[in-house]
């Protein structure tokens, strides 16, 4: 595992996939492995993306976590346009291949109309935890930290 | 403390608070805007800014001791002419433009106005993405109003929540990442169900899907992905 002054940095490790499977887009970006307790327990892939505050669902994967936007008061920029939703809590588990899963609250901009890639935005879910990438071996490295 | 707003129109002008009460008459003309908590959505205004846009604002107050009224009033720019480096315009200097009488007495008395304050600024911060002003600002509502569900839920929504380790680990996914890049054009608009090198279901909904393979478990938890369409 991945040591930070002799302490743990990571608690667990996972393989990341750098190509959109989605698009089959040349654009280099990470995706992650993640799932959500409870009702929705099938792994799904989500883009790591630090430009984006939130977590955004695909808004199926909100319909079936309960999570449906009950109200547009919100609003978010994003390269499909400005979207509007409502901003709501969900925990979703980052799933590690070595080590332990890590369970996050995450903050989530719930939108009906986003149809596209799942994200992992910074301040709702990334900013909540220590990680790290290694390009050599394309594996991200995660723990919480105290 | 406490809050109040009111909706007026504030094209090529800028604001001046008075508030009075029993004790005194307090004059804002070199209020700090942030620093006296003066919201306006989308836009903080610098003190004795001028606004420039024809629009209508919706102004929020902050008080620490609570007033009999208050007067708002205006000065409107006339020109904008710029006439050196350092000079952007005249200014009609007490003009009265605008000036209106709040009962706070009726503020008070419609339910849930004072918290809409906090939840109107926070909203306008978390748009900005200033998101540790609408934490300050929504802790600060929650706790003038702590039974307000609304305060509550949207604090709770965008605070830091728990980080725990759960027990278990997944399976590695290239393979089913590899068959998506695979094959991926043919199922556009299609969400799919795969466990290694095999495709378990298609649907065009995801309530379909999981309901297909709900059936068919045979005991590993298939990715499920969704094609986006051309």
């Amino acid at each position: 595992m991945l040591k930070l002054n002799r302490e743990d940095f990571a608690t667990g490790i996972t393989t990341y996939y750098e190509e959109d499977p989605a698009r089959n887009s040349p654009q280099s970006s990470p995706y992650l492995n993640i799932s959500f307790p409870g009702t929705l327990s099938n792994p799904v892939l989500a883009l790591v993306d630090t430009g984006s505050p939130w977590v955004v669902l695909n808004s199926e994967l909100n319909d079936q976590l309960g999570l449906s936007a009950q109200s547009e008061e919100y609003k978010l920029h994003t390269r499909f346009g400005l979207m509007t939703g409502s901003i709501e809590r969900q925990a979703i588990k980052l799933l590690a291949e070595e080590g332990t899963t890590l369970e996050v609250d995450a903050t989530l901009f719930v939108c009906n109309e986003w149809t596209y890639t799942n994200i992992l935005g910074y301040i709702g879910f990334l900013q909540r935890i220590r990680f790290a990438f290694d390009p050599e071996l394309r594996k991200f490295y995660f723990g919480a930290y105290s | 403390m406490i809050a109040a707003t009111l909706t007026i129109n504030l094209s090529h002008t800028r604001v001046f608070l008075n508030s009075s009460s029993k004790s005194s008459t307090r004059y804002s003309d070199n209020i700090n805007f942030e620093e006296k908590n003066f919201g306006i959505p989308n836009e903080y205004l610098k003190p004795n800014e001028f606004l420039d846009e024809n629009r209508e604002y919706q102004l929020y107050f902050d008080l620490q001791q609570e007033p009999e009224k208050i007067k708002i009033r205006t000065e409107k720019q006339n020109s904008f002419k710029r006439r050196d480096s350092t000079d952007y315009g005249t200014v009609e200097t007490n003009t009265l433009m605008y000036e209106q009488n709040l009962s706070l007495d009726s503020q008070k008395s419609s339910a849930g106005s004072q918290p809409f304050v906090f939840l109107e600024q926070a909203k306008s911060l978390l748009n900005e993405q200033r998101i540790q002003d609408a934490c300050s600002t929504l802790q600060r509502g929650a706790d003038l109003y702590p039974k307000d569900n609304k305060i509550a839920h949207l604090l709770r929504a965008i605070s830091p929540g728990r980080v725990t380790n759960v027990k278990g680990t997944a399976p590695n996914r290239s393979k089913e990442v590899a068959w998506i890049r695979r094959h991926g054009n043919k199922y556009r608009g299609q969400w799919v169900a795969i466990n290694g090198d095999d495709l378990l279901a298609t649907a065009t909904s995801l309530n379909t899907l999981l309901k297909k393979i709900q059936r068919n478990d045979k005991g590993n938890s298939p990715l499920v992905h969704y094609f986006v369409p051309d």
